[in-house]
């Protein structure tokens, strides 16, 4: 019984990757439930007035993509649908905007949207809340060029947006990982320009942001892997989220069986 | 110049929505006044609670120590200006005087370009302290990347390679956090965790055999230094905290029977 | 004055920010955003102090012979080509790109993925019933933890719906707590600073 105390994680990891493999290739297809926060998130997106101009952006860098590109793809999904005009732009996370280009590119493409006139990628721009501060005041100043290295004032869609207050912009829908982040839209954006704020987070920062959503600061969030897959199937397409629960769902059980082993272990020596 | 305020000010000079924020700094300033100006008098000002995280950073020293192996300190993977870095900034002189004066290799890993120019001058000064600048090693204070997981996998590969006996991390970390804690576990290490990002303390209390929570890292310098004009501060610190506590009450009680009754409301967001 | 003069420019540093947050005055002029102009600045200088470190190390390692230092002329190879590939192309550069997408991104994800792998080892370690509180800590870890997954709501259909209140009630107040605290003494560490009480970040040994 002792053994069950200290099984060598290298038996734990092995065991978790057959695991993931097995549900990957084998999914059962576990139904997914909607939850309330779910439906207060797709609802914040979805009321929006037509032909809304909404941010969206994508606060990280490849570490984080694995949740947070099917966050990214459901939001510029659901704005394209409905739609809003699309401005991409974040700040110091050097690499999300270039990660996020493809995906931006595919969806843009299945509703014909075009480029610098429906949707455009402002890039990533360097400076946190200092950028931030500045893009309230005057975005084309701020922001300079798009993605591609080209004047933003070459874009028609730009003449929508010359800062980002609430007059021009009708919602920011936030991914975020870690600092600068979605609190620091909050604080410089969103909080001061009345601005509605939408976040899509990782599983693990959830608890931190639960007080923002629940003081009315956050319109919605999308919480997670789990939060992920429920507004796929509200916004109608099923992803890498929805293709996930089963795996979480494995994986969950897995370390549930192994704490369970590790204390039968425990009582059993402690009782000796 | 920017004209970016069109808002008249309130009270003839302050910005709009910040007077209250500016009376919070001003009480905080007079708390820490006054109990600074008692600790030079010499005058008793109330003890802080022992703090097991930062009892235990002499303890995991001295087992380096014994041990032969060096000491390692990570500050963090954000830059000089989240307060974070700078509480462990005020934490890393002492583990380096303490290193430097039993003749311990102290290795100091940075994920920002600036806390590591500050944190090679703070060893320096420490060494020099201590009366053995001979002893200080530039390359044990390390740059090893900007970018998160870069910098993940280098601390790894220290850990590996170098073998610390101690492992401190102190600032504000995210997602490594856990892959350092559990390599440090592997490693045998004795290891303090301490950050203020909610989201990954629950990490460092698992993998980590002492955990600083929130707060604690913020009083780990005046903790440290054993200084009562410093512990003044952190006694203001909790003196400010309660006068938030009691606007809080104030405030839940108002929202629960008088709910349309909104001037304490009105008044913070003066 | 090798200390005082720091001392004083964060003294008026401190100062200029308070007053620019917080005065009418000081928002119309905005001297704190020619600040924060200076700060993007010094954080480029930073970095290219950092490049220079990073080569000075590796650098020696390979004249010494060190252990792995043939990682060292790697990373020499992969720092300073990749730089000077993104001076030529921009970050826009289909072959930055290219290595970006596929060997930084992909190298960043797997990094990450460990994280899983780490909890799964210190929760089977760490979620042991030693007392009463870390029996607590367990049953509400799994709780949660099943209760994310749709596992949870095959096992029971109320099961996500008890995580969620979970959540949003005692998580949230601990979480409002743990924050106000952490924030209190974030602000105490900054005017401790500002007040000339704790000076580590000049490079000193900390305290005065």
């Amino acid at each position: 019984m002792e053994k069950l105390m200290k099984i060598d994680r290298r038996i734990i990891y092995i065991i978790g990757v057959c695991v993931v493999v097995f549900t990957m290739l084998y999914p059962i297809g576990l139904p997914v439930k909607i939850s309330d926060l779910a439906r207060q998130t797709y609802a914040a997106v979805e009321n929006l007035p037509d032909g809304s101009l909404v941010i969206i952006s994508p606060m990280y860098d490849a570490g984080a993509m694995g949740e947070l590109h099917p966050m990214f793809t459901v939001f510029f999904y659901h704005a394209a649908k409905r739609g809003y005009k699309i401005v991409v732009v974040n700040t110091s996370w050097v690499q999300g905007p270039q990660l996020v280009h493809p995906i931006a590119e595919e969806i843009a493409k299945e509703f014909g949207l075009v480029y610098g006139e429906d949707w455009i990628n402002l890039g990533s721009k360097p400076g946190g809340s200092v950028f931030l501060q500045a893009a309230v005041t005057d975005l084309w100043g701020a922001a300079l060029t798009d993605y591609t290295n080209r004047p933003i004032a070459s874009f028609p869609i730009m003449n929508r947006v010359p800062k980002i207050t609430a007059e021009f912009v009708n919602a920011c829908l936030v991914l975020d990982c870690g600092t600068p982040g979605a609190p620091t839209w909050l604080t410089y954006v969103n909080e001061p320009e009345n601005i509605p704020l939408i976040v899509g987070e990782i599983q693990m920062s959830v608890p931190e942001n639960m007080p923002y959503v629940a003081s009315g600061q956050y319109k919605g969030m999308i919480a997670g892997s789990r939060g992920c897959a429920e507004y796929e199937l509200l916004v109608g397409r099923p992803g890498k989220a929805i293709k996930a629960q089963d795996t979480m769902s494995s994986i969950a059980l897995l370390i549930t069986l192994f704490i369970v082993l590790g204390n039968i272990g425990y009582l059993t020596t402690k009782k000796k | 110049m920017l004209l970016a305020q069109e808002a008249k000010p309130v009270l003839g000079v302050l910005a709009q929505g910040q007077v209250a924020d500016f009376v919070v700094v001003l009480l905080l300033g007079i708390f820490i006044w006054v109990l600074i100006s008692r600790a030079r008098t010499g005058r008793k000002i109330p003890e802080i609670k022992k703090i097991a995280g930062l009892e235990a950073v002499d303890e995991a020293i001295g087992r380096a120590t014994e041990m032969g192996r060096p000491v390692d300190f990570i500050p963090g993977i954000q830059s000089i200006d989240e307060p974070q870095t700078l509480a462990a900034l005020g934490m890393i002189s002492h583990v380096a005087k303490q290193c430097a004066r039993y003749d311990t290799r102290f290795l100091a890993l940075t994920c920002d370009p600036l806390p590591y120019a500050v944190i090679e001058e703070i060893t320096r000064q420490a060494y020099l302290e201590e009366g053995r600048p001979d002893a200080f090693n530039p390359d044990d204070v390390r740059f090893l990347s900007a970018e998160q997981f870069a910098f993940t996998s280098s601390v790894i590969g220290i850990f590996e390679r170098e073998r610390p006996a101690a492992n401190i991390m102190v600032g504000s970390f995210y997602a490594e956090s856990m892959i350092l804690a559990e390599t440090g576990s592997f490693q045998g290490m004795i290891q303090i965790g301490g950050t203020a990002n909610t989201h990954q303390l629950p990490f460092f209390v698992a993998a980590c055999d002492y955990a600083l929570i929130g707060e604690e890292i913020y009083a780990a310098s005046a903790y440290l230094s054993k200084e009562p004009v410093l512990y003044g501060t952190v006694v203001g610190q909790d003196w400010l905290k309660m006068l938030v506590w009691l606007i809080i009450l104030v405030g839940s009680v108002m929202a629960t029977v008088a709910p349309d009754n909104t001037w304490l409301k009105d008044l913070l967001q003066l | 004055m090798r200390k005082e003069g720091p001392m004083i420019v964060t003294v008026l540093s401190s100062l200029i920010v308070v007053f620019s947050a917080h005065f009418h005055l000081g928002k119309q002029l905005g001297i704190k955003d020619a600040l924060d102009g200076w700060f993007l600045i010094s954080i480029c200088i930073a970095l290219a102090l950092g490049f220079v470190n990073l080569t000075a190390i590796h650098w020696k390692a390979i004249q010494r012979k060190r252990e792995g230092w043939i990682f060292s002329v790697w990373l020499m190879i992969v720092m300073y080509g990749y730089a000077v590939l993104g001076l030529i192309q921009s970050h826009t550069g289909t072959q930055f790109n290219w290595i970006y997408q596929n060997i930084q991104a992909a190298l960043s994800s797997a990094v990450f993925s460990l994280v899983a792998f780490f909890i799964s080892s210190a929760a089977y370690r760490a979620f042991r019933i030693r007392t009463k509180e870390a029996t607590v800590l367990m049953i509400f870890a799994v709780f949660v933890m099943l209760g994310r997954a749709p596992i949870g709501d095959a096992i029971w259909g109320q099961w996500s719906y008890w995580v969620n209140k979970i959540m949003a009630v005692p998580n949230m107040a601990g979480m409002r707590g743990i924050l106000l605290g952490a924030s209190i003494g974030a602000f105490a560490t900054a005017l401790r600073i500002m007040l000339g009480l704790e000076r580590a970040h000049l490079g000193g040994t900390g305290t005065q």
